[in-house]
């Protein structure tokens, strides 16, 4: 360990901790551009330059690593490093810095898209100069679309390399480079390169001014106009942390971009997963509940719905009603599910649908996108308690030994062959919870209409177990409703003991349920807790 | 003492390029000694004790540089040779791996001895396509010998030596560019810690020593500390090779004891100004270094005495100017150059040496105003000192003293009195 004074703050830091590091613990900013956590560090912005006493020149914060050092070199007999981040040596090198980096930037803020949230135009309204001392012609890099989804405005480059060392040392599929020297250098292409891998948005976010820009965001309103929600992407199973940026007044998604979370996904996310708003956006959704009549399926009431569902359920006899979870929904929906199932229904046959195509992992050098693509396959088998799946269930309707079904949805996508919906047709009774109108929802006698992940509040679990928040960012669509509250009212129409919200759910998930003991939502705060570890968390956050 | 040559003695073209001629000035005697009877702790000592600085414009101790790489370490060790001398004014290392190829070659083997290196890269501006030859063919006659290879001379110690070529930048001459380059990388310098010695080409200690200063090495063996020490100032001895251009009536390289009086070498060594002019400045080190005034020539060419008058030793690429040089004309050169040869890593020197070179265009072509001389003098001082490698300083000094001591020219476009 060693002891250190910021502007007058003593500090204990580990040995090899930055000089950035040890400053951000004390919330202390120290602007910086080419520098990211996740990546290599190359010092060569030269906008943290900090004064470090017994250091003849300023020295960049991100590199300069603290050390204990022998008695004798010890500032005051105590401290190993004695730094200054606001003398007026350093506010000096940061205000030319800037004056370096904005001479040749178009400062086209009103048309530029990063506005807002662009670290130029942040740190000169802190650390800069209110005027420009350059009277000559703007250096002009051309304009490039660099593959599907990004865009390179080369005049708003300030050379930070951070996206090249992306493509190098994150997705490791190295499509990017400096090109020229000096004054001439820009960011480039390889020759008969696209930056086409399913990683290249990233290099949005990495980027700290408008210079790499997603396609996907050209022309949005302003960022500072969006709702934030943290959330976990529905894309796969591997649940990256997200934020979603969404208008109130038109109940829109515009942006997701990634939140870091160490355990999970680290500051990044895949294109797939930040693009897959668009294709739930685009669903034909259910958004109704309606009750079978003839052949036509009829708007209803809730109530009036529900009432009809749950008495013709009540109707069959113990064993014949079975349920299908779903991957698709949160641990507190399956949860709740498997129990009015299990207690209200007396139903046997408790499935998870695993009904889906496998795909491979696409493995990049520091980033797995899963083959696995429901967002919490694993939370929903550990909440369902049961071995069966769905073809397991089709083989007791074809048997006859199942006559009523309860379907949990919430794919985006038909993955049911011909053969499996001849088999759902043999059914007496079908009641479909879903989010979209699919071939299944045109046969069921019932469709309660759901919610995305993007509409709901409750808990995923991930690939190797990490239980995650995942929040409403928009609401579901006309008289849709969380998965969640559908269950509920069938709850209170059950007689069965009221559960009032999500968190509840979640507490007796984690008094029942194996792997989630000591859970509860303020523990699993932003980036989760892994399952068999809550208890631990839980002691560790007091 | 009469100063006697050593490292240009034998210089006799073409025959010194040759092996057989260098063994017969007694080239190979100290690699021979070295290999039979010394051990590497014993070379650093002897070099340390010798107080041989690097000669490449930083001065360090070389002893101490090669002290510096680790003992424990399992990964190979690498001793590279700077030959990309590219600084302005400087054209010392190329005559000598011309003339006197074998003298860098053994001294480069000592080194690679005493860091228990068992590959070394020759390092060479890719202009010097001929010197890169002539690299190449001794290199090859000293493998035909058994001066290198395997086990040489049943000493159990192996080693090889390669010329790599550059590809034409100046900021490979820095040793982190280099090592870089040398990698196959840009040549953009990287952040030190951790300095080469323990982490340099290809993430193993590695050395960079100067084609000049390897070149002393063998003589230093030879001839024992005592001996080298007694050439020149206490603090910084031996013999050193100093070029002399510009308006001078005999311009080239010299040889001489460290230390040689700035006037000595313009006056008595160069043959004094062209024409018989006054002389108005002189740079003493390569382009990167301050200038000196006339009133500042009394001074001697070593380390310690020009960095006392605010200048430097740097390469010792001595540039004379004549009254009738225009300084706002020069200083826009040696802008142009770095601004050229920016590598575009760090934020200052690329974006400053840029905007710099547009001052002084805009200052000669007379539409400069006084602010632009304040901004210029500024604007220096925001480049040097802040960027990763010293080819910000390298940029920023010129810069500053020009317009520091000889405002008044820069004044004079301002005011229009030039043509």
């Amino acid at each position: 360990m060693a002891l250190i004074k910021i502007d007058g703050h003593e500090l204990e830091v580990e040995n090899g901790t930055t000089i950035l590091e040890a400053a951000k613990s004390l919330e202390k900013e120290i602007p910086h551009y080419c520098y990211h956590p996740g990546m290599t560090i190359v010092a060569s912005c030269r906008m943290c330059l900090v004064k470090v006493e017994g250091m003849p020149k300023l020295t960049p914060a991100c590199s300069t690593r603290i050390g204990e050092m022998p008695p004798q070199r010890k500032v005051d007999g105590k401290y190993d490093m004695v730094i200054s981040t606001e003398e007026q040596t350093v506010k000096d090198a940061q205000e030319s810095v800037l004056e370096f980096l904005l001479l040749n930037h178009p400062v086209d803020c009103p048309e530029c898209d990063q506005a807002g949230e662009c670290l130029l135009q942040d740190y000169s309204y802190k650390y800069g100069k209110d005027r420009s001392r350059f009277e000559f012609d703007k250096r002009v890099p051309p304009r490039k679309d660099l593959g599907p989804n990004m865009m390179l405005i080369g005049t708003r480059c300030i050379l930070c390399s951070r996206c090249v060392r992306f493509t190098q040392e994150i997705s490791g599929t190295n499509e990017l480079m400096v090109r020229q020297r000096g004054y001439d250098s820009q960011i480039d292409l390889f020759p008969g390169q696209s930056l086409d891998n399913k990683m290249s948005m990233n290099t949005a976010d990495v980027c700290p001014v408008g210079a790499l820009v997603t396609k996907d965001f050209l022309f949005k309103p302003r960022n500072w106009r969006y709702e934030n929600t943290r959330s976990v992407c529905p894309g796969c199973s591997v649940g990256c942390n997200i934020n979603i940026e969404s208008l109130e007044e038109d109940n829109k998604i515009y942006r997701i971009k990634p939140e870091e979370n160490q355990a999970v996904n680290q500051w990044w996310m895949c294109d797939d997963g930040r693009l897959l708003y668009h294709t739930y956006a685009k669903l034909n959704r259910l958004e109704h509940p309606m009750i079978r009549k003839g052949d036509e399926l009829a708007r209803h009431p809730w109530r009036m719905t529900l009432k009809a569902a749950v008495s013709k359920l009540k109707s069959f006899n113990a064993g014949e009603v079975a349920v299908i979870g779903s991957g698709y929904a949160t641990n507190e929906e399956n949860y709740l599910l498997q129990k009015v199932a299990r207690e209200g229904f007396g139903a046997k046959h408790v499935a998870i649908n695993d009904n889906f195509p496998k795909a491979d992992d696409i493995v990049y050098k520091q980033f797995t996108i899963k083959g696995e693509k429901l967002p919490n396959f694993q939370g929903a088998s550990d909440m369902l308690n049961s071995k069966d799946t769905l073809s397991d269930i089709l083989k007791a309707i074809d048997k006859g030994t199942v006559k009523a079904l309860y379907w949990l949805g919430g794919c985006p996508e038909d993955t049911l062959s011909e053969a499996q919906l001849d088999t759902l047709k043999q059914l007496d009774y079908l009641v479909v919870q879903d989010i979209r109108e699919s071939a299944l929802s045109s046969i069921a006698d019932v469709v309660l209409p759901g919610a995305s992940a993007y509409e709901k509040d409750g808990t995923f679990t991930n690939y190797q177990g990490q239980v995650q928040r995942i929040r409403p960012a928009i609401l579901p669509p006309k008289a849709a409703k969380t998965d969640l509250e559908i269950l509920q009212e069938i709850v209170n129409l059950l007689d069965m003991p009221k559960v009032l919200s999500p968190l509840k759910v979640f507490g007796e998930i984690a008094g029942t349920v194996d792997g989630y003991a000591g859970m509860s939502y303020k523990a699993l705060a932003n980036t989760g807790i892994k399952k068999g570890e809550g208890a631990t968390a839980t002691e560790t956050a007091g | 003492m009469a100063f006697e040559k050593v490292l240009t003695k034998d210089k006799n073209l073409p025959e010194s390029r040759k092996l057989s001629y260098y063994e017969k000035v007694g080239g190979y005697r100290a690699w021979q000694k070295v290999l039979k009877t010394m051990d590497p702790e014993g070379v650093i000592d002897l070099v340390k004790d010798a107080k041989l600085r690097g000669r490449g414009g930083a001065g360090f101790s070389t002893g101490m540089k090669w002290g510096f790489v680790p003992k424990d370490t399992e990964k190979p060790h690498y001793m590279l040779v700077n030959a990309d001398e590219s600084e302005p004014g400087t054209f010392k290392d190329r005559l000598l791996m011309d003339a006197m190829p074998h003298s860098t070659i053994e001294g480069a083997m000592i080194g690679s001895f005493a860091i228990r290196a068992n590959t070394c890269y020759i390092y060479i501006r890719g202009e010097f396509v001929h010197e890169a030859k002539v690299l190449e063919v001794a290199i090859a006659e000293c493998y035909d010998k058994g001066y290198l290879g395997k086990n040489i001379f049943g000493s159990g110690f192996d080693l090889d030596m390669y010329v790599h070529r550059g590809a034409g930048a100046y900021i490979c001459g820095e040793e982190t560019g280099l090592i870089e380059s040398l990698e196959g990388k840009r040549g953009w310098p990287r952040i030190k810690p951790p300095f080469p010695a323990i982490e340099g080409v290809f993430r193993c200690p590695t050395i960079v020593n100067n084609v000049e200063t390897l070149a002393c090495v063998p003589y230093i063996v030879e001839n024992g500390a005592d001996w080298f020490k007694s050439i020149g100032p206490e603090s910084g001895p031996g013999p050193k090779l100093y070029c002399i251009s510009g308006h001078v009536k005999r311009p080239g390289v010299y040889e001489a004891a460290m230390g040689l009086p700035l006037k000595e070498l313009i006056y008595d060594y160069a043959g004094g100004i062209l024409d018989d002019k006054k002389v108005k400045a002189v740079i003493p080190g390569g382009s990167s270094v301050p200038v000196l005034t006339a009133d500042e020539l009394d001074v001697n060419m070593d380390f310690d005495a020009l960095a006392a008058v605010g200048s430097m030793l740097g390469s010792a690429g001595c540039i004379v100017m004549d009254e009738d040089t225009c300084m706002v004309d020069t200083i826009l050169n040696i802008t142009h150059f770095y601004r050229h040869e920016s590598c575009g890593q760090c934020t200052p020197c690329r974006e400053g040496t840029t905007w710099a070179e547009k001052v002084l265009k805009k200052i000669k072509s007379g539409n400069g105003t006084m602010r632009d001389i304040d901004l210029l003098y500024e604007m220096s001082g925001n480049i040097g000192t802040r960027t990763i490698c010293p080819l910000g300083d390298a940029a920023a000094m010129p810069i500053e003293s020009f317009v520091r001591k000889f405002r008044h020219e820069f004044e004079a476009y301002v005011k229009k009195e030039v043509a």
